[in-house]
């Protein structure tokens, strides 16, 4: 039987978990984790703000995730993730099942048309407003859009 | 009895699209239209022109289905500004129109079928198809995305009914994306390559019935 979430008395639902990526394919840094190290530790209408690095390798970002969900069980998580070529923050509405790495993640691994998740559907759609999120940051007079592809990289892979 | 010589002979839905958003022609139609006229070896070509309109183009392609059953299923659109034929991975269930369809509707965050599924997969071996386009010197490439408009809206309804109508559970079906032609604006591809590359597709589509594991993700 399922006592009162003893374990989640400390105020559970006040923090949001926002994770950027380590940088990948020779660059020296990546923009995700330099905005996410920006926000570390802020506040934001009330909710905590926990950044975290993820590793650009496949399996381990997302084991890496689950960690931090299950430890601090955030009311939000917002994964971010470098998209070179792009012209503006990219809100992207659906995650696929399927890694396809045209690069070697940072442990050498370049998977081909495998599932993320075996026996998972083919996609899911994110639970986020991002359309309002969308108009926000345009009435903000910062570039915008939503994606319809986060790619077949590791960043879809976390999605 | 039932030894029929014809019975061998596979049959191929290819749809293209009528025009819109103000161009006076579509490629896909041209392109599809040419290839019905010259025909694919040991295959029965079955042509149609879908509207572009949500639903009404969605409604023919299940008739057609339903009525012709055929062994594969190739529907093509317009994709301008893309380089190359795009053959679409995933179909996903929500129409967003950025423009007016072809009777002026718009919808925004609807599904294609609701309560379905978020998205479906191809079971078109896309990459092998990527393979054969590439070595005949046709550009191609796999597209991660068919968009939120009637291509996407379609693709999504074919894939429904072919996971979900027992009496299609052989048909395999798949969108492909073409690029704009000469006088449409750049980039643009000629006509000539957008139909031998269907052809080629659809043949290297009838024979492989496992795909092969090549890289053609996105990093992003």
């Amino acid at each position: 039987m399922l006592s009162a979430d003893p374990g989640r008395v400390r105020s559970p639902s006040s923090l949001v978990l926002v994770t950027g990526f380590d940088p990948f394919g020779g660059s020296p840094v990546n923009p995700s984790w330099q905005a996410v190290q920006a926000l570390d530790g802020r506040e934001i209408g009330g909710h905590r703000v926990l950044g975290a690095e993820l590793p650009t390798v496949f399996g381990a970002s997302i084991e890496r995730l689950a960690q931090l969900v299950e430890q601090h069980r955030p009311r939000l998580v917002l994964c971010t993730g470098q998209a070179g070529g792009r012209g503006a923050i990219s809100l992207e509405r659906v995650a696929i099942n399927v890694n396809d790495a045209r690069i070697a993640d940072n442990a050498g691994a370049q998977p081909v048309d495998t599932a993320i998740v075996a026996g998972g559907p083919a996609a899911y759609f994110t639970g986020l407003p991002i359309k309002a999120m969308l108009q926000a940051l345009l009435d903000d007079g910062i570039r915008a859009e939503v994606s319809q592809t986060a790619g077949t990289f590791v960043c879809n892979h976390l999605i | 009895m039932n030894s029929r010589p014809e019975s061998s002979m596979r049959s191929v839905l290819l749809t293209g699209f009528d025009p819109f958003g103000g161009a006076s022609v579509n490629p896909s139609a041209l392109a599809v239209q040419q290839v019905a006229s010259r025909g694919i070896p040991d295959a029965r070509v079955i042509m149609a022109i879908l509207p572009t309109v949500f639903g009404k183009s969605s409604d023919l392609l299940r008739d057609l289905l339903r009525t012709q059953r055929p062994d594969l299923v190739i529907c093509t659109g317009q994709a301008g500004g893309r380089t190359a034929l795009s053959l679409e991975r995933i179909a996903v269930n929500v129409d967003d129109a950025r423009i007016p369809d072809n009777e002026g509707a718009q919808p925004v965050d609807r599904p294609v079928v609701a309560g379905g599924p978020a998205a479906y997969f191809t079971k078109l071996p896309i990459k092998a198809m990527h393979a054969a386009l590439l070595s005949a010197g046709i550009r191609s490439e796999v597209s991660q995305t068919a968009g939120t408009f009637v291509c996407n809206h379609v693709f999504y309804a074919l894939l429904h009914e072919l996971e979900t109508n027992p009496e299609l559970a052989a048909t395999r079906g798949g969108l492909i994306h073409v690029p704009w032609i000469e006088g449409q604006g750049a980039p643009f591809m000629s006509l000539q390559y957008v139909v031998e590359g269907l052809v080629l597709a659809i043949r290297c589509a009838l024979m492989v019935s496992a795909d092969i594991p090549v890289q053609a993700g996105a990093l992003s």
